[in-house]
């Protein structure tokens, strides 16, 4: 009975006029999307590769000079990109892909690309995570609500059930051509996703399961939430003015809400405050005094009076003892700013527990690798790369700038000493605590509309007898 | 004989390859009950819609008390009062409120108490009067309706199944407001599934088939006949 | 008649408890549309506050410290030393380049969370001072700030809708138009009266309290702006209220018409605006900044090349190891000298990014007619002086500060170099050459007021007046006698 009631509303909706154009509307979108973001993800991944090539090479080839002057001449590195960037590109416009490593400074990450854009850039791109977190809901909603309420209305549901027709098969057929026609949507994107498996060098196997699991999960719910709210409702217009309440909620308003509060609760100062405080706390009278005290300790330490009698060239010591000063400093300060901004990750994080679109939408970047904790890890990889840059520079002013006579300077046996930075992401079991809550979520809505489904096809079994 | 306040001449209307009406031709006379009796598809609507002015029919004349509606349907609708088989009225305003609502549009300007006696003449329940049409009986929502075209004055009466799903003493109760109605004057066409009621009250009986009139039985021929067998000789005559 | 239809109506909606709900619904998105945005460009005006006064208390320190330096024979390190030129140029100077939010900066956040609005200003190259930016979490841009243009272009429009798709659908479905019609009512009086009522229940509530809201609130909040905002939304929910006209002219039923304005609305203000950004960033691609970085790289690397020797280029690094006072000196206009240089070099690099988004702005404007959502977003945003026009008004003055600041460095080091003020003497410590930080020239702006062409509401008007004769036409039929099939049922 499932399979021919399945048959039967799978026939009844491919004949809707409506279903059919709708769905023609759909599949366009998703493949002007798809063709988009790979476009765009090819030549983001091209510029990477050339301008990491060419940093390297200028590392390498930046002539003699010494080696602080070198530590001065820094290197820029670029954010790498997974081939699941292509489907969301989450947060990168918004988050600097590029990040200068000099010496004394730690930076934030530079070139968003948001600023270039035009003001009308903020009604959002058509990627594909757009067009399935937030389109196809939309067409499961104008496809399904009116699945059984309009039964209801036209007397047909009595009537099925008085023949014997079990509600449960009934209820479960048509949230099973619901959930089955968006997830042929899905079907370009797995493909993709095995395509890069194949075609990249990491597979990133887990993420794109996960990718494609969260997906399901959501349309699954969408299917259940239209099928359910269609059973309950008498009419298919007061359906369907609800189940567009709530898409408008849960995409739309519920999202910002939830942002808006948690950088309320957790609020952050300025960029202008923070810059100020990190050049009034590594600049400071007692910044001179610890390079003073430093000084008498290696002097005592070695038994002089002067630091020309040191047994190195002390001014490279005393920049990687100011190095390491201000990187204290950095840490601090740095670590203060990161844990209000995951403070906000976390409480927008929670409010998934309101809408399944935040739970998928965190797991859908998170898996690309587009998110704010791994442009994060991005920014510590560099961070310590930059750390061990000055570390080698300074010391190797320390053991060789005495023996020179004149000016020391060194060459590209030193510069080649510094390892190429090249950053790939950590597994994704490495986050998976960071991503808890929105799991959690996205299994709280799959039990709460189970549970209300179960609700509605109680209150179908009743249905025969009003 | 009495003016005709309805009068239908030579009426046709095709939909598409179906000829609804062919030249369908009665009158109503003012005091006089005509009830309209046919198998579905039979005209019936659709002769009322052409009286109503809902639709243009393509060839024939209506007048409503001397006025077409075709040529100028406001004034021949001030002379129309109708009643469909569900009564329309707005679920959430009282009954009252709906009757003082309807005929205000008709610029019937009278006051509540004038307008609540009204609904008392057409004997609606007097605790319902202030209560939403919504908790209504099918009988009492056509209370209103009569009451909105007892308000109207009108001149010419429709009713469009009337009896269809009321009970007994509810049927009994607006046969007798159906009466009172046509003692003042009033030319009530009656479409009606009920052979029983139309017996009872009409004057005349017109029966049609395939959008022709193919009898038409007096008051007192229809004390001598059967009315059931003679319409379904005719509708099997027609078949 | 109108004041019959008008007060049954509202009897109606009262009764349907939807007077009260929407009423609630409207002042309560306008109160927190409202807040979130003005806290928003608060918090923005204090940070160009703090950074004012942090420049003004940068001076007073100065002037207050001024004597005791005179006096001081201490050793002082020029790059640490706020009375020297070279130092206040290269590292220690407090100058803010600021953008005030505006008093309709509530109306529409637009670029205000992404575009930089303060700059500090230092002697370096002018790339790497326009592309600072305030650090905020992403997620917030992406998501975009709860303001009054996102309750006016979104939620308005699905709240018109929901109120509106079945007038007139509804008393046909019911049969009470017939009876309407009947007792000399016309379908189109009431239409009328319906959308303009239940419209006015959503319009007029938030427009009020929205518009009282910017009055009270903000400071020297214009006359002509907040007139200007309310003609913006009455056209923009004219043309949704035309619209539904239109569709409920259609005469089918209550919940065809609801798929079809939801379908419209999606269109509208969803998938088109989408599309349109997608085309103008395929059409007018924004070079990369990737390589961008590259080539500010190699003209970097060029620029030095240029400049003298290996050992120059050691002291710019570390002018403390320099042996005399004129290597260190020779620094400072080199350094400047490189500046100009690796600007100049960009030049055509930095052009080639304005163009783009002067080609992407050209399109953006021309696409626009597409979509009312894009029409009033652009002139939303531009009201509120948060979009594109006031920012390169801005980025304008901005350069051109930071080319007279770089003017001053440069007279003022040249002028102390003849003087020989930077040579150290034995047993003295070294000159003050910037003894009043007032001197340094300080950024004030003179943005005009933008002024709006309000040509795309013309067009919005031309649209919604379309639809409206097209509705009335359709509904003029069932008013009619003379139909061939029954309209009213």
């Amino acid at each position: 009975m499932l399979q021919s009631t399945f048959k039967k509303e799978w026939l009844d909706t491919k004949r809707q006029g409506q279903a059919l154009w709708l769905s023609g509307i759909a599949v366009l979108l998703l493949l002007l999307a798809c063709v988009t973001g790979f476009k765009s993800h090819q030549s983001y991944q091209q510029a990477v590769n050339e301008v990491s090539q060419s940093e390297q090479l200028r590392w390498l080839n930046q002539g003699e000079k010494g080696p602080h002057s070198a530590a001065h001449y820094g290197i820029y590195v670029v954010k790498p990109t997974t081939p699941l960037a292509a489907l969301d590109d989450g947060l990168q416009a918004y988050q600097g892909n590029v990040l200068r490593l000099e010496a004394h400074i730690r930076n934030d990450s530079l070139f968003r690309s948001a600023q270039d854009n035009v003001p009308l850039s903020r009604f959002g791109s058509l990627s594909p995570a757009f067009v399935l977190q937030v389109l196809l809901p939309l067409l499961i909603i104008l496809i399904g609500y009116p699945l059984l309420a309009r039964e209801r209305e036209q007397g047909t549901l009595k009537q099925l059930l008085a023949a014997g027709a079990s509600p449960a098969k009934l209820f479960f057929a048509k949230c099973a051509v619901l959930f089955t026609l968006p997830c042929l949507f899905l079907l370009p994107v797995a493909l993709f996703l095995l395509y890069s498996q194949t075609a990249s060098e990491a597979p990133y196997t887990l993420r794109s399961a996960l990718f494609l699991l969260s997906y399901l999960i959501y349309l699954l719910l969408w299917a259940l939430i239209t099928t359910t709210l269609s059973s309950l409702f008498p009419t298919a217009r007061r359906a369907l003015i609800t189940l567009l309440t709530i898409w408008a909620f849960a995409t739309l308003l519920l999202p910002k809400l939830a942002m808006n509060l948690a950088t309320t609760l957790h609020p952050q100062g300025s960029g202008q405050a923070f810059q100020a405080k990190l050049e009034s706390e590594v600049y400071t009278d007692a910044r001179l005094d610890a390079i003073e005290k430093f000084k008498q300790q290696t002097l005592a330490q070695y038994g002089v009076s002067q630091v020309a009698d040191l047994p190195f060239d002390y001014a490279g010591a005393q920049l990687q003892f100011g190095e390491q000063y201000a990187d204290k400093i950095f840490d601090r300060l740095f670590k203060a700013r990161l844990e209000q901004l995951e403070a906000q990750s976390q409480s927008y994080q929670l409010a998934g527990l309101l809408t399944p679109f935040i739970a998928v939408q965190t797991l859908s970047m998170a898996t690309a690798a587009t998110d704010f904790s791994h442009q994060q890890s991005f920014e510590n990889a560099a961070e310590q790369h930059r750390r061990l840059m000055q570390e080698v520079l300074n010391f190797n002013q320390r053991d060789h700038g005495h023996k020179a006579q004149g000016h020391y300077t060194a060459g590209k046996e030193l510069w080649q000493q510094i390892p190429e930075f090249s950053y790939q992401y950590p597994r994704f079991t490495h986050y998976l605590p960071h991503y808890a809550i929105s799991l959690i979520s996205l299994a709280f809505w799959l039990i709460v509309l189970v549970l209300l489904s179960l609700f509605a096809i109680k209150k179908l079994r009743l249905e025969e007898q009003r | 004989m009495t003016t005709p306040i309805i009068q239908i001449n030579n009426l046709q209307k095709r939909f598409g390859e179906y000829q609804a009406l062919q030249g369908l031709s009665l009158a109503v006379h003012q005091g006089e009950i005509l009830a309209l009796l046919g198998p579905n598809g039979a005209g019936k609507t659709t002769t009322i819609n052409c009286l109503l002015g809902f639709l243009q029919p393509d060839a024939g004349e209506i007048t409503i008390a001397g006025v077409n509606p075709q040529l100028d349907v406001v004034t021949a609708r001030q002379h129309l009062a109708y009643i469909p088989e569900q009564v329309a009225l707005y679920p959430r305003l009282t009954g009252l409120e709906n009757l003082a609502y309807f005929s205000k549009v008709a610029s019937i300007d009278k006051t509540d108490d004038e307008f609540r006696t009204l609904l008392a003449e057409v004997k609606l329940p007097s605790h319902a009067v202030d209560k939403p049409v919504a908790t209504y009986s099918k009988g009492m929502r056509q209370k209103v309706g009569i009451a909105i075209a007892l308000a109207k004055q009108a001149k010419a009466l429709i009713l469009d199944e009337p009896t269809s799903g009321l009970d007994p003493s509810a049927s009994h109760e607006f046969s007798q407001l159906i009466q009172s109605l046509a003692k003042q004057g009033v030319a009530i066409l009656m479409a009606t599934h009920d052979l029983y009621r139309a017996q009872e009250d009409a004057h005349r009986v017109a029966i049609i088939n395939q959008g022709q009139l193919v009898d038409t039985l007096l008051f007192e021929q229809l004390k001598e006949v059967q009315l059931e067998s003679v319409y379904l000789k005719h509708i099997k005559v027609g078949a | 008649m109108k004041r019959l239809i008008l007060a049954t109506e509202l009897k109606n909606l009262w009764r349907e408890k939807l007077v009260l709900t929407l009423f609630l619904t409207t002042s309560v998105l306008a109160l927190v549309a409202f807040f979130n945005a003005h806290y928003f460009a608060n918090k923005q005006r204090d940070v160009v506050l703090a950074a004012q006064q942090m420049q003004q208390q940068t001076i007073q320190n100065a002037k207050a410290g001024l004597p005791e330096r005179l006096a001081s024979t201490e050793n002082h390190k020029w790059w640490e030393d706020p009375y020297d030129l070279r130092g206040q140029a290269f590292y220690l100077m407090q100058n803010y380049a600021t953008k005030t939010p505006l008093a309709t900066a509530p109306i529409a956040t637009g670029q205000a969370d992404v575009l930089p609005y303060y700059f500090k200003m230092l002697i370096k190259e002018k790339q790497h001072i326009v592309h600072q930016y305030d650090y905020v979490h992403p997620l917030s841009l992406l998501l975009g700030q709860f303001d009054l243009s996102f309750v006016v272009i979104y939620l308005l429009p699905l709240l018109i809708i929901s109120i509106c798709f079945n007038a007139l659908a509804s008393e046909r479905q019911g049969g009470q138009l017939r009876l309407l019609m009947l007792q000399g009512g016309s379908a189109t009086h009431l239409l009328t009266y319906q959308l303009l009522l239940r419209s006015a229940l959503i319009v007029m509530p938030f427009l009020l309290i929205s518009s009282l809201l910017l009055v009270i609130i903000r400071d020297q909040m214009g006359v002509t702006e907040l007139l200007s905002y309310n003609l913006i939304v009455l056209c923009y929910s004219g043309f949704w209220i035309a619209l539904t006209a239109w569709v409920n002219s259609r005469a089918k039923s209550a919940a065809n018409n609801a798929a079809t304005l939801v379908t419209c609305w999606l269109a509208l203000v969803i998938v088109v605006p989408a599309l349109v950004n997608t085309s103008i960033a395929l059409l007018d691609p924004t070079p990369s900044r990737i390589h961008y970085i590259d080539s500010l790289r190699a003209a970097s690397d060029d620029a030095q090349k240029a400049s003298e020797k290996t050992l120059a280029q050691y002291f710019q690094d570390h002018p403390e190891l320099a042996k005399n006072g004129s290597g260190a000196s020779d620094y400072a206009t080199k350094k400047i000298a490189t500046i100009n240089s690796v600007e100049h070099a960009m030049e055509v690099q930095d052009a080639r990014f304005l163009n783009a988004q002067q080609a992407q702005q050209q399109s953006a404007q021309k696409l626009q007619y597409l979509s009312p959502a894009l029409i009033v977003q652009t002139l939303l945003v531009d009201l509120a002086g948060n979009g594109l026009t006031r920012h390169h008004a801005f980025m304008s003055e901005v350069e051109a500060h930071h080319q007279a600041l770089q003017r001053f460095f440069a007279n003022e080091i040249a002028k102390a170099n003849q003087r020989g003020d930077f040579a150290p003497c034995d047993g003295c410590s070294a000159k003050p050459t910037l003894t009043n930080l007032a001197d340094i020239p300080q950024f004030s702006s003179e943005l005009a007021t933008p002024v709006y062409s309000y040509t795309p509401l013309i067009w919005l008007l031309l649209l919604a007046v379309s639809l409206l004769l097209i509705a009335k036409r359709r509904v003029n039929k069932l008013d009619s006698a003379n139909n061939k099939e029954v309209l009213v049922v």
